[in-house]
């Protein structure tokens, strides 16, 4: 697939089929729900959470959210299309987008199931027959509230993301529309790569997509998630949440590559809860959107859990990257590998926010977190504000970080054998970045890297 | 000459709560003149039940070199806050090492402002901390001037039930270019209801420079207590050991006789 920059930042021509005023009130939150037929006790949660939001005041720690007005915002908006199964029965102008993006290339190519949200809204979900005969479930979040209600009603936001975890948790739990949910059943494997992918098209719009991944014991699984929007003056607003929750000896790895437009605001939440022997494998990729705060956590609670993190942050002109990894270890025996790379180029800001926590049950934790900055030029900034919170003796810590700028006699080399600025800058960033790249499919890999190179264009 | 605290980044020094000041003593004010080299090694051992606060302010100014190493004996139900606030010119350099044998509760706050091109800062925190002690540092370099050198270290060694939470932040400022800093956190962990919080922050605001942090937090390698226990040491002897070779390399570069006040303080 040919990655430019339009592909990512053009709005397409598409006219919603419902845009809610802007800003939030009770009677949306409301409306919400009877527009999708929810059961009682889903507009019950939403309700709940719309009143702790109310109550709760704007973090005061992290970047500014002073540009962000959540008066100026549509939370909902439904596209003049129906959810299908085949990509032909999708309206032309929303195909379009996604054959740009390469979605339906890569279903074909690479993956097991694939499903597409446009706004608030999932218009493409399909699953291969093989799959569905095993048992695994992928399917569009509110048709699982009807299809799945105890499934549902036992994991959407309850003990991984309480609707009361924080300012931005909440107004999703109100306003949450979309998503995924996956159900892996015992023993299965799933051998091919699950993939959903998030488009917001309107101005002022905000997505709340909501992701449930529920891996039964000994079952394994890969989910892929992309995101992007187009470019608009005004302020868009990105507030999604992921809930995974690995069961005994089962395996999730969740990537995704998060590309957002610049007028967007990602205020994003990722949470696993791994059990005995489980394994979480997260791989995130952060670029695109002005502010980012976005903080994936594991909660290791089964004995002998395992946590992996790669991430990659983007910071170019006017962004500020503020992301992370969090890790709650409360068992005995587990252990996390954290390892965290950006980039800051052309004035754009970087920061690596973390936690690890060994509780006093967690007998014999070991952690290794390291985190590693490169700026591109002397007017960018990196900030690194790693937590240890270490309640037990035998746990075993360590944290290493790095900050530094583009090796001046290895560019000096690469010149010296023909490469031009650009092409010696691009290649160390390469070797820098490769340790994360190299964890990721083949096409994915491709498509990450081509989007570092476009947003080192514009540091350049 | 004149220092006067950076405008962009002024030092986060908390002032001293009431409790604090009605138990200061000794309050310094200090200038390293310019050129010269001053050396200051004392031994503090605090009454049981006591409450003291010190507190000192230093000069540094061009060219100048200081060098202060601050041993403390906190006895149980003894409180001690040390509040260290530095200011360093022109190719001056500061090396200033708190020891700590704890038992009752101990506050270190440092703050120090690299304003002058070529300075180097080097800042130490040992401690050895007892039964149900508390430790809490928070050391700040602000690192405003080209060529400087910074180097922050912490190494706590927790027994019992201590417990010790430890912050250490280096802001490179836009100015601070080819700087060269480093900080490290560490924590030994000897007793099992021992608890220890880490946060080692780095804030870089330009790309000349080299920057680095670590921190760690874990019990003595198996191994080498196994190749002490077989030496015919007993574990309390071994673990002791290991405890003054995790501290010692902190203290690596100085007088002879300050290291040795330090280690008997700390482990006798």
């Amino acid at each position: 697939m040919a990655i430019a920059r339009e592909v990512f930042e053009q709005a397409s021509t598409h006219r919603p089929q419902f845009t809610a005023p802007l800003g939030l009130s009770e009677a949306l939150v409301r409306d919400i729900s009877g527009q999708k037929h929810e059961p009682a006790w889903m507009l019950a949660k939403r309700l709940v959470a719309f009143s702790r939001f109310q109550q709760t005041p704007l973090p005061h720690w992290g970047p500014s959210l002073a540009g962000l007005n959540l008066d100026a915002i549509s939370y909902f908006v439904r596209p003049d299309a129906r959810e299908s199964k085949t990509w032909e029965d999708v309206p032309v102008e929303i195909r379009d987008t996604f054959e740009k993006l390469g979605i339906p290339e890569a279903e074909r190519l690479a993956l097991g199931g694939v499903g597409a949200q446009y706004d608030s809204d999932m218009i493409y979900h399909n699953l291969k027959a093989d799959l569905a005969a095993k048992g695994v479930i992928f399917e569009n979040m509110d048709v699982a509230v009807h299809q799945y209600p105890e499934l549902v009603r036992e994991y959407f936001m309850t003990n991984c993301v309480p609707v009361h975890d924080h300012k931005f948790a909440m107004l999703h739990a109100a306003v949450w529309s979309g998503g995924t949910f996956i159900y892996v059943p015992k023993g299965v494997k799933v051998e091919i790569p699950l993939q959903a992918y998030f488009r917001m098209n309107t101005e002022r719009g905000g997505q709340f997509e909501h992701t449930l991944i529920i891996a039964d014991e000994g079952s394994d699984v890969h989910y892929i998630e992309g995101c992007s929007a187009p470019k608009f003056a005004a302020a868009a607003l990105h507030a999604g949440c992921v809930e995974i929750f690995v069961k005994k000896g089962a395996r999730v790895r969740y990537s995704s590559i998060e590309n957002w437009s610049k007028n967007t605001f990602n205020l994003n939440t990722k949470r696993a809860v791994v059990d005995e022997g489980g394994t979480i494998e997260w791989l995130n990729g952060n670029m695109g959107s002005g502010t980012t705060m976005l903080y994936p956590m594991s909660i290791l609670r089964g004995r002998g859990a395992k946590s992996d993190y790669l991430g990659i942050a983007f910071a170019g002109p006017g962004q500020h990257q503020d992301t992370g990894h969090k890790v709650a270890m409360i068992a005995p025996d587990c252990s996390a590998n954290v390892l965290s790379k950006s980039l800051s180029g052309g004035g754009g800001k970087s920061t690596y926010r973390g936690l690890v926590r060994v509780t006093g049950g967690a007998a014999g934790a070991r952690v290794k977190v390291q985190c590693d900055a490169l700026l591109l030029d002397g007017v960018s900034t990196s900030t690194t504000t790693p937590v240890m919170r270490i309640e037990r003796g035998d746990a075993t810590v360590a944290h290493e970080a790095t900050v530094g700028r583009l090796g001046e006699s290895e560019l000096f080399y690469l010149q010296s054998r023909g490469l031009t600025e650009q092409e010696a800058i691009r290649t160390l960033v390469g070797g820098f970045l490769e340790p994360v790249v190299r964890e990721l499919p083949l096409e994915y890999a491709v498509e990450l890297v081509k989007l570092i190179e476009l947003e080192m264009e514009s540091v350049a | 000459m004149k220092l006067t605290l950076h405008p962009s980044a002024p030092a986060r020094l908390i002032p001293l709560s009431e409790d604090e000041r009605l138990s200061l003593v000794d309050p310094r004010e200090l200038v390293v003149q310019e050129g010269d080299k001053q050396n200051w090694n004392e031994v503090t051992i605090i009454g049981r039940g006591e409450r003291r606060s010190v507190s000192l302010d230093v000069r540094v100014e061009p060219r100048a070199h200081g060098q202060m190493i601050r041993i403390f004996v906190v006895p149980e139900g003894a409180r001690l806050t040390i509040l260290h606030k530095v200011r360093l010119a022109e190719a001056a350099s500061w090396q200033n090492v708190i020891c700590i044998r704890g038992r009752g509760e101990v506050k270190i706050r440092r703050a120090i402002e690299v304003l002058g091109t070529g300075a180097e800062v080097r800042l130490a925190c040992l401690g050895v901390m007892d039964d149900f002690s508390r430790i809490s540092v928070s050391d700040e370099i602000f690192s405003h001037a080209s060529h400087t050198k910074n180097d922050l270290r912490t190494k706590i060694v927790l027994n019992n039930a201590a417990r010790s939470e430890v912050r250490g932040r280096i802001v490179v400022g836009e100015e601070s270019t080819q700087s060269n800093s480093y900080e490290r956190l560490d924590h030994l962990v000897l007793g099992d209801q021992a608890g220890a919080v880490a946060i080692p922050e780095l804030e870089v605001k330009t790309d000349n420079v080299k920057c680095g942090h670590g921190a760690t937090s874990g019990r003595p390698s198996e191994a080498e207590l196994f190749y002490l226990l077989s030496r015919g040491l007993s574990l309390t002897a071994a673990e002791r050991l290991l405890a003054q070779g995790f501290v010692s390399d902190a203290l690596h570069g100085l007088p002879e006789r300050s290291v040795q006040d330090a280690l008997a303080t700390m482990f006798n």
